[in-house]
């Protein structure tokens, strides 16, 4: 699959797995469907999926953003770094009330990627 | 033997639990003393959410994930929750119960949902209360009450 296709199969699957978990009134359901969408990937699609989740970590919507995390979480998609260091970059600057909780998240996931210390910098 | 997670036990017979509330005629619970009022969502300092086991290590990491769906009701059976909050019966029942702490929420700067009344769905009478989380509620406002 080339990226446009990955990125408008995971948007898509998304959408529909986050119908259903709103209509069974359990939003991780729409966690467990993502988790097991991408294990279905061969590792070139697990490549380009891995682009698309990164791109999730800029999402304006908090809700795509959430599940970005706990898919980068989960699989340790390291290449998502970047994008984290830009969200954390961010969310240093917002007022919003999540911020700072969003941010230390961000901060441990960073730091267990390099096997560093959790909860963000000193 | 114990019953199946989406099935309870009446008298001698397992059945499945979208039956138990016609068998029982249970009565939404609105409509009794349990639930005299609806809450007064600026007084109640916590709130309660039912889950599944399998997500609790995902809920200590990462939080409730927005949307999700609370009570001010915390000492719920699985099955109680299941007829009061009117979830879904064929997806077994939600046997791990966290709590939110809305004060400390409220004290972070988070709006509280308001308190609704739950209405009749999935063939359960519903007759408890909710209230929608519109974001994601971080884990420093959870604790695990069960399991």
């Amino acid at each position: 699959m080339k990226l446009e296709d990955v990125r408008l199969n995971m948007e898509k699957y998304r959408e529909l797995a986050d119908e259903e978990s709103r209509f069974l009134k359990d939003p991780h359901l729409t966690l467990d469907r993502m988790s097991s969408r991408y294990r279905t990937f061969n590792s070139e699609d697990r490549s380009l999926a891995d682009i698309v989740i990164a791109e999730w970590v800029l999402s304006n919507d908090q809700r795509i953003r959430f599940d970005a995390l706990v898919l980068i979480d989960e699989f340790k998609i390291s290449t998502a770094a970047a994008a984290l260091r830009t969200l954390a970059s961010r969310l240093s600057l917002s007022d919003a009330p999540g911020a700072p909780y969003e941010l230390k998240k961000v901060f441990r996931i960073l730091g267990e990627f390099s096997g560093g210390p959790r909860g963000g910098p000193a | 033997m114990a019953p199946r997670a989406n099935t309870a036990t009446v008298g001698q017979r397992v059945v499945p639990v979208v039956e138990v509330a016609s068998m029982l005629a249970v009565v939404p619970r609105a409509a009794t003393s349990a639930y005299p009022a609806l809450t007064n969502v600026d007084e109640a300092a916590e709130a309660f959410h039912y889950s599944f086991t399998s997500v609790l290590d995902l809920i200590r990491r990462h939080g409730l994930r927005a949307g999700s769906y609370a009570t001010p009701a915390g000492r719920l059976s699985p099955i109680q929750a299941q007829i009061d909050l009117a979830l879904p019966a064929n997806r077994g029942l939600r046997d791990a119960v966290i709590r939110i702490d809305l004060a400390g929420l409220r004290k972070a700067g988070f709006e509280i949902p308001e308190i609704t009344p739950v209405t009749r769905n999935f063939r359960m009478p519903g007759g408890g209360q909710e209230m929608q989380f519109p974001y994601p509620v971080p884990p420093e406002f959870l604790t695990i009450v069960s399991p």
